[in-house]
């Protein structure tokens, strides 16, 4: 019951069930901002589609694109990458968007740190390890999870619900794109 | 695979493996969100000033600039927007810093942002507390913490629970000895029958047999082994028409072999203080009666056990080598303890009017309850037609937690048909069978921390017809623990062996300093159904 074999057992299920159930971000380190910071950044959160083929268009094909949002029209969105990008809203066919850097790694590391100690818990073992199990696992996966706003077949309630999100909320009307700068790769090569 | 196997046959792994499964299905739900962001038309915006909760405000401009301010406040009369920050373009670049007055009639969206407080942090953070006070706490008493003893689980047609304790009092090879306890509440479903073996504390078990005893039934009765380890058939088997206790009657604790079960605190000045229980039955037919105990320890015996490997320190080894080179002398020592603690003593009252001892039934351990019959003599005062029975137990406080008390009519004696295991999962130990290490009285199987076997047995075909027991040998090595070095005392092992009744004098103020939480730790794990 306390023994070591089965706190490795539980390490072991609990490193499956948190690569199971832990969501990975598409953004390039270093480009979404710690949590704590958002309130002043001046950037877009980044987002993720997936397009499928134009059928007019014999040779289009499944497409996936990422970059920072930089806003949502009625018919298109704006992703900036490499280049700015103009995507219509009727070819994705999957989207998501991250705001923040996740602290998954560090509370994975916490969890499995803590159910660890649960072997000088001797008998009190048998509470404190299921204790972690049960509410340390939602807790990584949860982190994972949160503010991310993901969808299939977005729908015009999703654009207009992420919308606020985008470096530019209110819209493109009377901004100049051309100058605006690939500024990922900038910050990726910092 | 191997690893996949055991979970899969383990059941408390199964619990575990639920409860993953279970959090991950919870987890679903527990995404939620930290950012909250207010994102509003200049005229509409909420709050209208700087706080805790909202330090910046984003006043996004039609050709894309953006001030992000802080110490920001909504100037109604003015109808602008003040506050300390920097503005920047379109593409990001700060255009300046300072202080701003931006026009409301200019923003075409305000945006402030609250960041909530993790919940994963508060829900880890008091689990690492929670974590860590057990750890205090078992570093503090780690007595309180270890231990177990050789278990043998049988299944109950849903589940394996634990059925018996294999030879708990033998703590070297001098002292192995058999064992035998009663599967009484197990009600096989067939005649292939299942015991789980396991290993789970900190020792080293050397098990030389591990076998089922059946004996066959009379009609509606059963079949109880005594003390000494004859087996008895008995019918009308009868309850207490009432048992008194110093707390009163405990009658409806020990009616039925439930594990609703009766004890009481260790005197707080010496380990060894007895107490009586009176019970009383109704006039009996027969006069060849038994009483039926079915009892196990609390953990007094495991906390004086580990306290005494303590006092033996680092020469626990050379204690234990003692043993091994002048057997009979150190039994004989070991009585002296044992036997001031003593076991359940049934006593009933002669012609003259005085108790007198007429049996007495224990086993060590505190995890499986085990049952017991003691035959009664016939020459008890109370036997006379139609006059109550009344019979005595004499036990030392604390010591001992009592599920079933019964009387019972005593039929035959009977031999049991000793049934080995036929097969074994796992099948082999290193390059060697395990059935054949269990069959082999000159071999033994050896089994350490996590271990576990399903060893399987072919019972009678008319199987429901035979009352089950098992009869395991062997020894076990109780594993030093560094916590315990540091208590180093052999003047008091020495004590134990040779003036115990001072020894738990001494050791009573120790005992109760940690029975209520020996106890509640104990009641926690997996063995509150014994």
């Amino acid at each position: 019951m306390f023994t070591h074999k089965k706190i490795l057992y539980s390490l072991l299920l609990i490193s499956c069930a948190l690569l199971i159930g832990c969501a990975g971000s598409y953004a390039p380190n270093n480009y979404l901002p710690e949590t704590e910071d958002v309130p002043q950044n001046v950037y877009g959160g980044w987002i993720t589609v997936t397009t499928a083929p134009d059928s007019l268009k014999p040779n289009d094909k499944w497409m996936m694109y990422g970059g920072e949002f930089i806003a949502s029209e009625d018919s298109v969105i704006y992703l900036l990458y490499d280049s700015l990008y103009r995507i219509p809203k009727r070819n994705i066919t999957e989207s998501t968007l991250e705001l923040d850097d996740k602290n998954t790694g560090a509370y994975g590391g916490w969890v499995a740190g803590g159910s660890l100690l649960t072997i000088s818990n001797g008998a009190y073992g048998i509470i404190t390890l299921p204790l972690w199990l049960v509410a340390g696992i939602p807790s990584v996966s949860g982190e994972s999870i949160r503010d991310r706003y993901e969808m299939d077949e977005p729908t015009q309630e999703y654009w207009n619900s992420i919308k606020m999100f985008a470096r530019f909320p209110q819209g493109v009307g009377d901004i100049d794109l051309s100058q605006i700068k690939p500024l990922t790769l900038i910050q990726m090569s910092e | 695979m191997k690893i996949i196997k055991n979970i899969v046959e383990s059941a408390s792994d199964k619990v575990l493996l639920f409860l993953i499964c279970g959090s991950l299905i919870l987890n679903s739900n527990c995404g939620g969100s930290r950012i909250e962001r207010i994102s509003e038309p200049p005229t509409k915006i909420s709050p209208t000033e700087s706080s805790e909760d909202f330090p910046f405000i984003k006043l996004h401009m039609k050709n894309g600039d953006l001030y992000v301010l802080n110490n920001w406040i909504v100037d109604s009369k003015s109808s602008t927007v003040n506050g300390t920050g920097k503005l920047v373009n379109a593409n990001r670049e700060i255009i300046s810093e300072g202080q701003f007055t931006v026009p409301v009639k200019e923003i075409v969206i305000a945006e402030t942002n609250h960041i909530k407080s993790s919940s994963a942090v508060g829900t880890l953070t008091v689990l690492t507390i929670v974590t860590g006070i057990f750890t205090v706490v078992c570093i503090v008493n780690p007595k309180a913490c270890f231990g177990s003893c050789p278990t043998f689980y049988a299944s109950n047609g849903d589940d394996f629970i634990v059925q018996s304790e294999g030879f708990s009092s033998s703590i070297s090879p001098a002292l192995e000895e058999k064992d035998i306890d009663a599967l009484y509440r197990i009600k096989p479903n067939s005649s292939d029958f299942t015991i789980q073996l396991k290993n789970e504390a900190y020792e080293t078990h050397v098990i030389r047999s591990a076998n089922i005893l059946a004996l066959p039934k009379p009609e509606g009765g059963r079949v109880f082994s005594s003390p000494n380890g004859e087996f008895y058939q008995a019918k009308n088997i009868t309850d207490a028409s009432s048992v008194i206790a110093n707390e009163g009657d405990i009658s409806e604790k020990v009616c039925s072999f439930d594990g609703v079960e009766r004890f009481s605190k260790a005197d707080s000045n010496y380990l060894a203080t007895k107490e009586i229980i009176e019970l009383t039955f109704n006039p009996a037919k027969s006069d060849s009666l038994g009483l039926v105990i079915a009892a196990r320890q609390t953990l007094l015996t495991t906390f004086l056990f580990y306290q005494t490997l303590a006092y033996m320190g680092t020469t626990a080894g050379d204690w234990l080598a003692n043993v091994e080179r002048n057997g009979d002398q150190f039994k004989s020592l070991l009585k002296n303890p044992r036997n001031t603690l003593g076991n359940i003593d049934v006593l009933i009252e002669n012609e003259n009017n005085e108790w007198v001892k007429v049996g007495e039934v224990g086993e060590t351990g505190p995890i499986a309850t085990d049952i017991k019959i003691v035959p009664l003599k016939n020459d008890f005062s109370s036997a006379v037609e139609n006059s109550p029975i009344k019979i005595r137990l004499s036990m030392s406080k604390g010591l001992w937690r009592i599920d079933y008390l019964a009387l019972a009519e005593l039929k035959n004696k009977v031999t049991p048909i000793v049934i080995e295991p036929t097969t074994v999962a796992p099948q082999f130990l290193g390059s060697s069978n395990v059935v054949d290490l269990l069959s082999n009285p000159d071999s033994v199987l050896v089994t350490f921390p996590g271990d576990q076997y399903l060893l399987n047995y072919k019972l009678p075909d008319d199987y429901y017809n035979y009352e089950l027991f098992m009869e395991s040998q062997g020894y076990y090595l109780e594993w030093m623990r560094n916590e315990w070095l540091a208590e180093e005392n052999p003047g008091k092992v020495y004590q134990m062996l040779f003036n115990p009744k001072q020894y738990y004098k001494d050791l009573a103020p120790q005992f109760k300093n940690v029975e209520a939480e020996m106890e509640e730790t104990f009641w926690s794990s997996k063995y509150v159904y014994p």
